[in-house]
């Protein structure tokens, strides 16, 4: 009996720690798929000349960015107003404070500007993204062992105490 | 007929942002109908012409820069990125084929105009579709058989609206028989895309070349479109008068219109000269200034 409440704890306290790595890593998803919004957001500025709202709505189904900004278009027609909804959605909590504040600013922002001025603009806010990422792998990396070896250890001294 | 004006005129209207819209929306359904622009100055009430004048809507509450600054990225869709073209020769078409102008302070580049800031008034018109509208000059220009047109006349006087319905006349076999027509719609008036429809009535046998410039449109319908007929508005560059020629040795009719308020006026415009010397145009319709106020038919 006791055994068996040993390996739950072990078993349970491994699996906190997979949930906490899978936020870590929803994160970096999150950042990447930012990345991925502002190359889709130069290559619309630099040749097709799409507006956001219809790059958007094309990216719906591979972008949860895109796709929650399109959803909040139902009820505005102001993409800015649709962006920061979105930023401050469900999908925001994904991202940390310093993302999220750079997003909202690229959001009052964007396509604000003629082609030349957008392009900087995006290519900044790329920067930036990417800088992000790398600091924020970086630092996932160190947390991933932390939090991965703290499970096992936690879990380990649960179960030894139980026993 | 009126509903559908009144309904063009809100279309026109939802362009200018939801907060324009607010002021704009309460006016009659007169009004509503007899409109043929919004406009908008930085300082002063919303105005909407008519065919008796300007109207004031609101007249103790003046339009602010940051109004009219937000109207123009309401009618850009909030990336003006894909206008500026369109932006730089001064004006955007948004949905519904209706066409905002606006003034402000140029910005320029080697010459041209890159951009425009400190925008201080824009003026919407609303595009108008009356089918059957071209019914009586059609019937006049082409009697002894198809050929090509210039129509002329002063601004509003509806020389796209006619255009536009004689295209839709061909497109639908008014002429007797169904005929291909290829419409060079460089500013978007004529078919009014939305997408890869067209949101005024062009007919079956009607392809649209959306955005494109009219040289390039009309040696693309030539090469890939065998079109029995082009219609493009506004002819009024050397390049135009070119590809007008062009059009008119490849054997396709050319139906197209300038900006002239008389046939006297015309001989004294160089290029408009040139364009009718040329001999691209059997025939020269000018419209009188008043919409639907009659024509006059010339050969040329």
């Amino acid at each position: 009996m006791k055994a068996a409440a040993a390996l739950l704890l072990l078993v349970a306290s491994v699996l906190t720690g997979k949930c906490v790595l899978n936020s870590l890593n929803l994160s970096e998803k999150a950042i990447d798929e930012l990345i991925f919004i502002v190359d889709e957001l130069i290559s619309a500025v630099r040749f097709s000349k799409k507006s956001v709202q219809c790059l958007f709505a094309e990216l719906a189904h591979t972008s949860d960015f895109a796709a929650a900004c399109i959803g909040e278009m139902k009820d505005s027609d102001n993409i800015h107003i649709a962006w920061t909804r979105a930023v401050n959605s469900e999908y925001g909590s994904r991202l940390d404070a310093q993302t999220k504040e750079s997003l909202l600013t690229l959001g009052e922002q964007i396509g604000k500007n003629d082609c030349d001025r957008e392009l900087l603009l995006l290519e900044g806010y790329r920067k930036r993204f990417c800088n992000r990422a790398e600091a924020l792998r970086v630092e996932n990396a160190e947390k991933k062992r932390l939090y991965t070896a703290a499970s096992w250890l936690i879990g380990a001294f649960l179960a030894v105490l139980v026993i | 007929m009126t509903m559908e004006q009144a309904k063009r005129f809100d279309e026109a209207a939802t362009a200018l942002g939801r907060e324009l819209y607010q002021q704009i929306k309460y006016c009659s359904d007169k009004l509503k109908t007899e409109a043929s622009e919004i406009r908008l100055r930085c300082g002063s009430p919303v105005a909407i012409t008519t065919k008796n004048g300007q109207r004031f809507i609101n007249s103790d509450v003046v339009l602010t820069s940051r109004e009219l600054e937000s109207a123009f990225l309401n009618i850009c869709g909030h990336s003006v990125y894909s206008h500026q073209d369109d932006i730089a020769n001064g004006f955007v078409t948004v949905r519904g084929g209706h066409r905002a102008g606006f003034c402000g302070k140029a910005v320029m580049e080697n010459g041209h105009i890159s951009a425009l800031r400190n925008i201080s008034s824009i003026n919407l018109r609303i595009a108008h579709e009356y089918i059957g509208c071209s019914d009586l000059l059609f019937d006049q220009l082409f009697s002894d058989g198809i050929c090509s047109v210039l129509i002329a006349g002063p601004p509003c006087c509806g020389k796209t609206t006619i255009l536009r319905d004689i295209a839709r006349s061909f497109s639908t076999g008014r002429a007797g028989m169904l005929r291909r027509v290829t419409v060079v719609d460089e500013r978007g008036e004529l078919a009014a895309m939305n997408g890869s429809q067209t949101l005024n009535d062009l007919g079956d046998c009607c392809d649209v070349l959306d955005g494109w410039s009219k040289p390039l449109g009309i040696r693309h319908a030539i090469r890939c479109l065998s079109p029995h007929i082009i219609v493009c508005d506004e002819l009024g560059s050397e390049e135009d008068s070119e590809a007008a020629m062009l059009g008119a040795v490849s054997g396709a009719y050319l139906i197209a219109s300038a900006h002239c308020s008389d046939k006297r006026a015309l001989e004294h415009q160089p290029l408009a000269k040139r364009i009718v010397a040329n001999g691209v145009f059997k025939k020269l319709a000018i419209l009188n200034p008043k919409p639907g106020s009659g024509f006059e038919i010339y050969s040329i």
